[in-house]
Protein backbone atom coordinates (compact mmCIF):
# COMPACT_ATOMS: atom_id res chain seq x y z
CA UNK A 1 0.00 0.00 0.00
CA UNK A 2 1.25 3.49 -0.78
CA UNK A 3 0.12 7.06 -0.64
CA UNK A 4 1.00 9.56 -3.35
CA UNK A 5 1.69 13.26 -3.28
CA UNK A 6 2.45 16.08 -5.66
CA UNK A 7 5.92 14.75 -6.38
CA UNK A 8 4.30 11.72 -8.02
CA UNK A 9 2.10 13.73 -10.37
CA UNK A 10 2.89 14.36 -14.01
CA UNK A 11 1.09 16.09 -16.87
CA UNK A 12 1.61 15.17 -20.51
CA UNK A 13 0.54 17.55 -23.27
CA UNK A 14 0.11 15.93 -26.68
CA UNK A 15 2.33 13.08 -25.57
CA UNK A 16 5.17 15.21 -24.19
CA UNK A 17 5.83 15.50 -20.47
CA UNK A 18 5.13 19.02 -19.30
CA UNK A 19 7.81 20.74 -17.28
CA UNK A 20 7.17 22.73 -14.09
CA UNK A 21 3.63 21.64 -13.41
CA UNK A 22 2.41 22.81 -10.00
CA UNK A 23 -0.92 21.03 -9.98
CA UNK A 24 -3.52 19.24 -12.05
CA UNK A 25 -7.07 18.24 -11.36
CA UNK A 26 -10.01 16.72 -13.14
CA UNK A 27 -13.64 16.05 -12.35
CA UNK A 28 -16.33 14.04 -14.03
CA UNK A 29 -20.07 14.36 -13.77
CA UNK A 30 -22.92 12.09 -14.74
CA UNK A 31 -26.17 13.71 -15.80
CA UNK A 32 -29.35 11.84 -14.95
CA UNK A 33 -32.73 11.59 -16.65
CA UNK A 34 -35.66 11.36 -14.30
CA UNK A 35 -38.03 8.46 -14.78
CA UNK A 36 -40.23 9.07 -11.73
CA UNK A 37 -43.83 8.26 -12.58
CA UNK A 38 -47.17 8.95 -10.93
CA UNK A 39 -47.21 5.76 -8.91
CA UNK A 40 -43.75 6.18 -7.43
CA UNK A 41 -42.88 7.23 -3.89
CA UNK A 42 -39.20 7.66 -4.60
CA UNK A 43 -37.34 9.33 -7.44
CA UNK A 44 -36.03 6.98 -10.11
CA UNK A 45 -33.44 7.82 -12.74
CA UNK A 46 -31.52 6.50 -15.71
CA UNK A 47 -28.15 7.64 -16.91
CA UNK A 48 -27.73 10.64 -19.17
CA UNK A 49 -24.53 12.06 -20.60
CA UNK A 50 -21.19 12.18 -18.85
CA UNK A 51 -18.85 15.17 -18.93
CA UNK A 52 -15.31 15.85 -17.78
CA UNK A 53 -13.39 18.99 -16.97
CA UNK A 54 -10.22 19.93 -15.20
CA UNK A 55 -7.57 22.47 -14.53
CA UNK A 56 -3.83 22.76 -14.12
CA UNK A 57 -1.31 25.29 -12.95
CA UNK A 58 2.06 25.48 -14.70
CA UNK A 59 5.01 27.78 -14.21
CA UNK A 60 5.77 29.86 -17.30
CA UNK A 61 9.12 28.22 -18.04
CA UNK A 62 11.46 28.32 -21.00
CA UNK A 63 14.59 26.18 -21.33
CA UNK A 64 16.28 29.13 -23.06
CA UNK A 65 15.31 32.60 -24.21
CA UNK A 66 12.53 32.67 -26.80
CA UNK A 67 12.38 28.88 -26.76
CA UNK A 68 8.75 28.80 -25.71
CA UNK A 69 7.42 26.16 -23.38
CA UNK A 70 4.37 24.25 -22.28
CA UNK A 71 2.38 27.34 -21.34
CA UNK A 72 3.18 28.88 -24.72
CA UNK A 73 2.00 25.71 -26.42
CA UNK A 74 -1.27 25.69 -24.49
CA UNK A 75 -1.85 29.38 -25.15
CA UNK A 76 -1.27 28.79 -28.85
CA UNK A 77 -4.07 26.22 -28.81
CA UNK A 78 -6.75 28.57 -27.57
CA UNK A 79 -5.59 32.09 -28.41
CA UNK A 80 -5.15 32.71 -32.13
CA UNK A 81 -3.89 35.99 -33.53
CA UNK A 82 -5.98 37.68 -36.19
CA UNK A 83 -4.69 39.38 -39.35
CA UNK A 84 -5.27 42.84 -37.98
CA UNK A 85 -7.42 44.99 -35.74
CA UNK A 86 -11.07 44.01 -35.87
CA UNK A 87 -10.40 40.60 -37.44
CA UNK A 88 -13.35 38.46 -36.42
CA UNK A 89 -12.38 35.36 -38.39
CA UNK A 90 -9.15 34.07 -36.85
CA UNK A 91 -8.21 30.38 -36.82
CA UNK A 92 -10.27 27.94 -34.76
CA UNK A 93 -8.90 26.74 -31.43
CA UNK A 94 -7.03 23.45 -31.39
CA UNK A 95 -7.54 20.45 -29.15
CA UNK A 96 -4.99 19.26 -26.62
CA UNK A 97 -4.43 15.66 -25.56
CA UNK A 98 -3.87 15.85 -21.80
CA UNK A 99 -2.62 12.85 -19.85
CA UNK A 100 -2.85 13.15 -16.07
CA UNK A 101 -0.47 10.64 -14.52
CA UNK A 102 0.53 9.33 -11.12
CA UNK A 103 3.97 7.74 -10.98
CA UNK A 104 3.42 4.66 -8.82
CA UNK A 105 6.56 2.72 -9.63
CA UNK A 106 4.93 0.55 -12.28
CA UNK A 107 6.09 0.65 -15.89
CA UNK A 108 3.27 2.91 -17.08
CA UNK A 109 2.03 4.44 -13.87
CA UNK A 110 -1.62 5.29 -13.32
CA UNK A 111 -3.14 7.74 -15.76
CA UNK A 112 -6.21 9.11 -17.46
CA UNK A 113 -6.10 10.82 -20.85
CA UNK A 114 -8.57 13.32 -22.29
CA UNK A 115 -8.87 15.00 -25.66
CA UNK A 116 -9.65 18.48 -24.52
CA UNK A 117 -10.41 22.01 -25.54
CA UNK A 118 -8.72 24.61 -23.40
CA UNK A 119 -11.55 26.75 -22.05
CA UNK A 120 -9.50 29.26 -20.10
CA UNK A 121 -6.00 30.48 -19.47
CA UNK A 122 -5.01 33.19 -17.07
CA UNK A 123 -1.58 34.58 -16.30
CA UNK A 124 -0.59 37.28 -13.86
CA UNK A 125 2.83 38.93 -13.54
CA UNK A 126 3.38 40.42 -10.09
CA UNK A 127 6.27 41.53 -7.93
CA UNK A 128 7.54 38.75 -5.69
CA UNK A 129 5.80 35.96 -7.58
CA UNK A 130 6.99 33.44 -10.12
CA UNK A 131 5.07 33.78 -13.35
CA UNK A 132 2.59 30.93 -13.75
CA UNK A 133 -0.51 30.13 -15.75
CA UNK A 134 -3.83 28.63 -14.67
CA UNK A 135 -5.54 26.66 -17.37
CA UNK A 136 -8.98 25.10 -17.43
CA UNK A 137 -10.26 22.57 -19.91
CA UNK A 138 -13.23 20.45 -20.87
CA UNK A 139 -13.04 17.02 -22.44
CA UNK A 140 -14.33 16.34 -25.92
CA UNK A 141 -15.98 12.99 -25.53
CA UNK A 142 -14.99 10.15 -23.25
CA UNK A 143 -11.42 9.77 -21.94
CA UNK A 144 -9.21 8.06 -24.51
CA UNK A 145 -7.42 6.08 -21.78
CA UNK A 146 -8.51 5.22 -18.26
CA UNK A 147 -6.01 3.45 -16.02
CA UNK A 148 -6.09 5.50 -12.86
CA UNK B 1 -61.75 -1.20 -29.41
CA UNK B 2 -57.99 -1.33 -28.82
CA UNK B 3 -56.22 -1.27 -25.48
CA UNK B 4 -53.52 1.34 -24.94
CA UNK B 5 -50.17 -0.52 -24.75
CA UNK B 6 -50.10 -2.26 -21.38
CA UNK B 7 -46.30 -2.63 -21.50
CA UNK B 8 -45.81 1.10 -20.98
CA UNK B 9 -44.87 2.35 -17.52
CA UNK B 10 -47.10 4.58 -15.44
CA UNK B 11 -47.15 8.05 -17.08
CA UNK B 12 -44.89 10.76 -15.76
CA UNK B 13 -47.70 13.31 -16.09
CA UNK B 14 -51.42 13.00 -16.59
CA UNK B 15 -53.97 15.76 -17.12
CA UNK B 16 -57.72 15.16 -17.28
CA UNK B 17 -60.70 17.36 -17.97
CA UNK B 18 -64.26 15.91 -17.72
CA UNK B 19 -65.63 17.94 -20.65
CA UNK B 20 -68.78 19.97 -20.86
CA UNK B 21 -72.52 19.51 -21.26
CA UNK B 22 -73.99 20.37 -24.67
CA UNK B 23 -75.84 23.63 -24.18
CA UNK B 24 -76.33 27.05 -25.59
CA UNK B 25 -76.40 30.17 -23.46
CA UNK B 26 -78.32 33.33 -24.26
CA UNK B 27 -77.93 36.53 -22.31
CA UNK B 28 -80.57 39.19 -22.65
CA UNK B 29 -79.81 42.84 -22.60
CA UNK B 30 -81.00 43.06 -19.00
CA UNK B 31 -78.46 40.37 -18.03
CA UNK B 32 -80.92 37.53 -17.69
CA UNK B 33 -79.41 34.25 -18.91
CA UNK B 34 -81.33 31.49 -20.62
CA UNK B 35 -79.61 28.13 -21.02
CA UNK B 36 -80.87 25.50 -23.39
CA UNK B 37 -79.46 22.07 -22.55
CA UNK B 38 -79.45 19.72 -25.53
CA UNK B 39 -78.39 16.55 -23.76
CA UNK B 40 -77.80 15.11 -20.31
CA UNK B 41 -74.37 13.61 -20.97
CA UNK B 42 -71.13 15.53 -20.80
CA UNK B 43 -68.82 15.13 -23.74
CA UNK B 44 -65.42 16.27 -24.94
CA UNK B 45 -63.49 14.95 -21.95
CA UNK B 46 -59.74 15.24 -22.51
CA UNK B 47 -56.85 13.20 -21.21
CA UNK B 48 -53.21 14.18 -21.81
CA UNK B 49 -50.38 11.81 -20.98
CA UNK B 50 -46.66 12.49 -20.75
CA UNK B 51 -44.02 9.78 -20.65
CA UNK B 52 -40.56 11.12 -19.81
CA UNK B 53 -37.31 9.33 -20.55
CA UNK B 54 -38.77 6.05 -21.78
CA UNK B 55 -36.97 3.73 -24.16
CA UNK B 56 -37.38 4.16 -27.89
CA UNK B 57 -38.99 0.70 -28.01
CA UNK B 58 -41.65 1.87 -25.55
CA UNK B 59 -42.15 5.09 -27.51
CA UNK B 60 -42.61 3.03 -30.67
CA UNK B 61 -45.49 1.11 -29.06
CA UNK B 62 -47.38 4.39 -28.64
CA UNK B 63 -46.81 5.26 -32.29
CA UNK B 64 -47.93 1.78 -33.34
CA UNK B 65 -51.05 2.14 -31.19
CA UNK B 66 -51.83 5.48 -32.84
CA UNK B 67 -51.46 3.92 -36.29
CA UNK B 68 -53.52 0.84 -35.42
CA UNK B 69 -56.32 2.85 -33.79
CA UNK B 70 -56.63 5.80 -36.13
CA UNK B 71 -56.16 3.92 -39.40
CA UNK B 72 -59.53 2.22 -38.86
CA UNK B 73 -61.18 4.92 -36.72
CA UNK B 74 -61.15 2.70 -33.65
CA UNK B 75 -61.20 3.80 -30.02
CA UNK B 76 -58.71 3.35 -27.19
CA UNK B 77 -59.37 1.86 -23.77
CA UNK B 78 -57.29 2.34 -20.65
CA UNK B 79 -58.79 -0.44 -18.53
CA UNK B 80 -56.13 -2.65 -16.96
CA UNK B 81 -53.27 -0.44 -18.21
CA UNK B 82 -50.73 1.59 -16.29
CA UNK B 83 -52.30 4.81 -17.61
CA UNK B 84 -54.76 4.93 -14.71
CA UNK B 85 -52.34 4.00 -11.92
CA UNK B 86 -51.21 6.46 -9.31
CA UNK B 87 -54.80 7.59 -8.66
CA UNK B 88 -57.46 6.22 -6.36
CA UNK B 89 -60.31 4.12 -7.74
CA UNK B 90 -62.76 7.03 -7.97
CA UNK B 91 -60.39 9.02 -10.16
CA UNK B 92 -59.54 5.92 -12.16
CA UNK B 93 -63.21 5.52 -13.10
CA UNK B 94 -63.09 8.98 -14.69
CA UNK B 95 -59.95 8.11 -16.64
CA UNK B 96 -61.65 5.01 -17.98
CA UNK B 97 -64.88 6.96 -18.67
CA UNK B 98 -68.40 5.65 -19.14
CA UNK B 99 -69.00 3.07 -21.87
CA UNK B 100 -70.88 5.50 -24.12
CA UNK B 101 -67.89 7.85 -24.22
CA UNK B 102 -65.11 6.64 -26.49
CA UNK B 103 -61.51 7.74 -26.15
CA UNK B 104 -59.84 8.65 -29.40
CA UNK B 105 -56.50 10.24 -30.17
CA UNK B 106 -56.99 14.03 -30.25
CA UNK B 107 -53.95 14.30 -32.47
CA UNK B 108 -50.72 12.49 -33.32
CA UNK B 109 -48.35 11.74 -30.42
CA UNK B 110 -45.19 13.83 -30.15
CA UNK B 111 -41.85 12.09 -29.66
CA UNK B 112 -38.78 14.01 -28.52
CA UNK B 113 -35.43 12.22 -28.56
CA UNK B 114 -33.34 13.26 -25.55
CA UNK B 115 -30.55 10.69 -25.42
CA UNK B 116 -29.57 7.71 -27.59
CA UNK B 117 -32.40 5.24 -27.11
CA UNK B 118 -34.34 7.50 -24.75
CA UNK B 119 -37.36 9.65 -25.69
CA UNK B 120 -40.06 11.84 -24.21
CA UNK B 121 -43.56 11.19 -25.57
CA UNK B 122 -46.75 13.17 -25.14
CA UNK B 123 -50.14 12.07 -26.38
CA UNK B 124 -53.63 13.42 -25.89
CA UNK B 125 -57.08 11.92 -26.15
CA UNK B 126 -60.62 13.23 -26.42
CA UNK B 127 -63.73 11.32 -25.34
CA UNK B 128 -66.47 11.46 -27.91
CA UNK B 129 -70.14 10.54 -27.98
CA UNK B 130 -70.59 8.73 -31.25
CA UNK B 131 -73.83 9.11 -33.19
CA UNK B 132 -75.94 5.95 -33.14
CA UNK B 133 -75.56 3.87 -36.27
Amino acid sequence: MAFYSGKDGQLFIDGDKAAKVQSWSFSSSQAVLETTSLEDTDRTIVQGVRSYSGSARLFYYQASAAAGGDVSDLIAKCIKAGSGAGDGTATDSSSALLKLKIVDGSANGRFITFSTLITGISMNSAVGEVLSADISWESNGAPTEVSI
Amino acid sequence: MASFPSSLPVPTTRSYSPGTYPQAEFEAQNGVKTIIRYGKNRTGATLSLGFSNITDAQAATILSSYEAVNSVWDEVTFNNTNVIKGADSTMQSFFIERTELKWRYAGPPTVQSVYPGISNVSCSFVACLDAPI
